[in-house]
């Protein structure tokens, strides 16, 4: 069980260096401060929180009550960015006056180090719209989205978790739960648009079958003949992506 | 309709939430004129309230119109409570006018950097999008509730209507700004990526401010080293994707970081303001123990694991408090503020 409480903190810390700034901090001000209310808050609270978290008994019992993939969320509880910011002042300002403008560069220097910048994130990137949404999905979304009603579409993993965000009257016969969950569980048809090689028509019946009026592919999308000798027309075509439509369904 | 709309955004963001904080903090003296407080407090109430009013309506299959009319009625009527106890006041007792002595230079230049640093923040949280898969849950479940008029009963990740998702609908924050954006007429999708960050990252750090503003002993001086190195710390913050700081800046749209981000360092600031009062022998006015419940119900609006970690921080706390104090009796109070979480606690447990 510690172990595992251990490895949860560790994923939590990433290298470690800004909890070891903040656990150094902690020890300062458990020496230097001296007003009450700062000590209970940012010296007892936080030091109280760290030993309950590793307490096996505790975790446990959450373990079971809530699960063990959410107990890193104990870890939000601890106020790093005021008990390193407060220390770090505190620590400057015993020093000469003159000396305490290099001194607080210094100390924003070892944070720095210490730390990651977020707009480093291989997750960041230049918005291309306002929606924060790529425009290619928007492109392919205004192309099928009905002015009354919802339609289904089948479009390609990448889209899966932007489509709905963007549009709530374009349906899916599957979206993100096929990138968080097993193979296992996943549809015939999803099997059938993903393959190397699409067979059309095994596509096209299942597409049908699952009521999907469009079928998205990527313009690179190797088929093995064409969508179009089984009712799904070729209805556009925008940012590598070609949308085929139903006009079997369409026309019923 | 268009600005008619936005313009009702900008009352509701500008003048109904800070006059209902308003209302609120007549009842706390140190804050009856702090307006990033106003702000803090105003906001708190709205969730407190929205939480309480939306987990009943959406198990009660009410639409979302419904709740947002009710929403706003209710909205409408604390804003003119706390409008008449506020005006009530200020006539009772005029407010001195505070003589501050003016900003050195140093401390301009100070200044100057820690509100660069946060419009810098503003701008990139603008002109760049932080991809997270969640927001295929979260923001289209405000989308859908705005398209659809239907709260937790559609699946967001495909297609179609099931029975109503009961573990996800007591921490409805996304309906929240579903409701801000029918409100102002703003596409969910923009109003969570792009406006969220607009809304909380400034509070965020009203909040650090304010924090700050009482760890170094009220000394406004030193305030603006304190939030540059806040920004710092934030910033480069991103040591794993759990850290409050990650998502606090990458996914401000999220009842996650609702809670970690902006209700967990606002129940630090509470507890500070009320440790004060009860460390030193003065007293704790009701007005910050009606917050501190409210902080309770927001947790909980932003994620169903604050009805847990509320009422451990608050246990904690009186924990810690007692150690210090010998005193039983603010015990009693406290476990009053943490009944709301304990409560969702057990609904959660019930239903998982």
């Amino acid at each position: 069980m510690f172990e595992r409480i251990i490895a949860c903190f560790g994923r939590y810390c990433g290298t470690g260096m800004m909890m070891g700034l903040f656990l150094v901090s902690l020890i300062y001000l458990f020496f230097k401060e001296k007003n009450k209310a700062n000590r209970l808050l940012f010296v007892y609270v936080p030091v109280v929180t760290l030993l309950i978290y590793f307490c096996p008994l505790w975790a446990w019992v959450v373990y079971r009550v809530i699960g063990e993939d959410l107990y890193w969320r104990f870890l939000w509880l601890l106020p790093v960015v005021p008990v390193i910011a407060y220390a770090a002042i505190k620590a400057v300002q015993m020093l000469d006056r003159k000396i305490q403008p290099f001194a607080g560069t210094l100390a924003a220097f070892i944070m720095i180090l210490s730390g990651s910048l977020i707009y480093q994130s291989s997750h960041v990137e230049w918005a291309e719209n306002i929606y924060h949404i790529p425009q290619e999905v928007i492109n392919v979304c205004d192309i099928m989205e009905p002015e009354e009603g919802k339609v289904k579409a089948a479009v390609p993993w990448e889209m899966f978790q932007y489509v709905r965000q963007y549009s709530a009257k374009i349906e899916m016969p599957y979206g993100r739960e096929y990138i968080l969950f097993d193979w296992a569980d996943r549809s015939e048809l999803f099997h059938a648009l993903t393959e190397d090689i699409i067979n059309p028509e095994k596509a096209a019946e299942l597409a049908r079958q699952d009521g999907c009026l469009y079928i998205v592919l990527a313009e690179t999308k190797p088929i093995d003949g064409t969508l179009e000798e089984y009712g799904y027309e070729k209805y556009a075509e925008t940012d590598g992506y070609v949308i085929y439509r139903d006009m079997v369904t369409k026309n019923e | 309709m268009p600005v008619v709309r936005i313009v009702l955004l900008l009352l509701f963001l500008a003048v109904i939430t800070p006059g209902i904080g308003a209302g609120i903090c007549n009842y706390i003296k140190e804050y009856k004129r702090n307006v990033a407080f106003h702000f803090l407090a105003g906001f708190l109430a709205e969730w407190a309230l929205f939480q309480l009013i939306a987990v009943p309506a959406i198990v009660m299959g009410v639409t979302f119109t419904g709740l947002s009319v009710v929403y706003g009625i209710l909205l409408g009527l604390c804003f003119i409570a706390g409008g008449v106890v506020t005006a009530s006041d200020r006539k009772k007792t005029p407010a001195l006018k505070v003589v501050r002595e003016p900003f050195s230079k140093g401390e301009k230049r100070l200044w100057a950097i820690a509100l660069a640093g946060i419009l810098l923040q503003l701008v990139l949280a603008v002109v760049m999008a932080f991809e997270d898969g969640d927001d295929a849950f979260y923001v289209t479940t405000s989308n859908l509730s705005v398209t659809w008029d239907s709260m937790y009963r559609l699946l967001p990740y495909n297609f179609g209507s099931t029975s109503l998702d009961f573990r996800h609908c007591l921490a409805p924050f996304p309906i929240w700004i579903a409701f801000l954006s029918k409100l102002s007429g703003i596409h969910p999708a923009v109003f969570s990526h792009t406006l969220m960050p607009l809304i909380l990252l400034p509070l965020a750090y009203c909040i650090y401010g304010l924090l700050g503003y009482r760890l170094l002993g009220k000394n406004r001086k030193k305030l603006p080293a304190f939030l540059i190195f806040a920004e710092v710390l934030i910033l480069w913050g991103n040591v794993s994707a759990y850290t409050a700081e990650t998502f606090l800046i990458s996914r401000t749209r999220q009842g996650k970081a609702l809670l970690c981000a902006i209700v967990v360092p606002a129940m630090f600031l509470l507890l500070h303001i009320l440790a004060e009062r009860l460390l030193y022998d003065k007293k704790a006015e009701k007005g910050l123990w009606l917050l501190l419940s409210m902080a309770v119900f927001s947790a909980g609006l932003g994620s169903t694991m604050g009805d847990f970690l509320s009422p451990f921080l608050l246990g904690v706390f009186g924990l810690c408090l007692l150690f210090m104090t010998k005193k039983w009796k603010p015990l009693l109070p406290l476990f009053f503020c943490m009944v709301p979480g304990l409560c969702y606690m057990v609904l959660y447990a019930v239903v998982k």
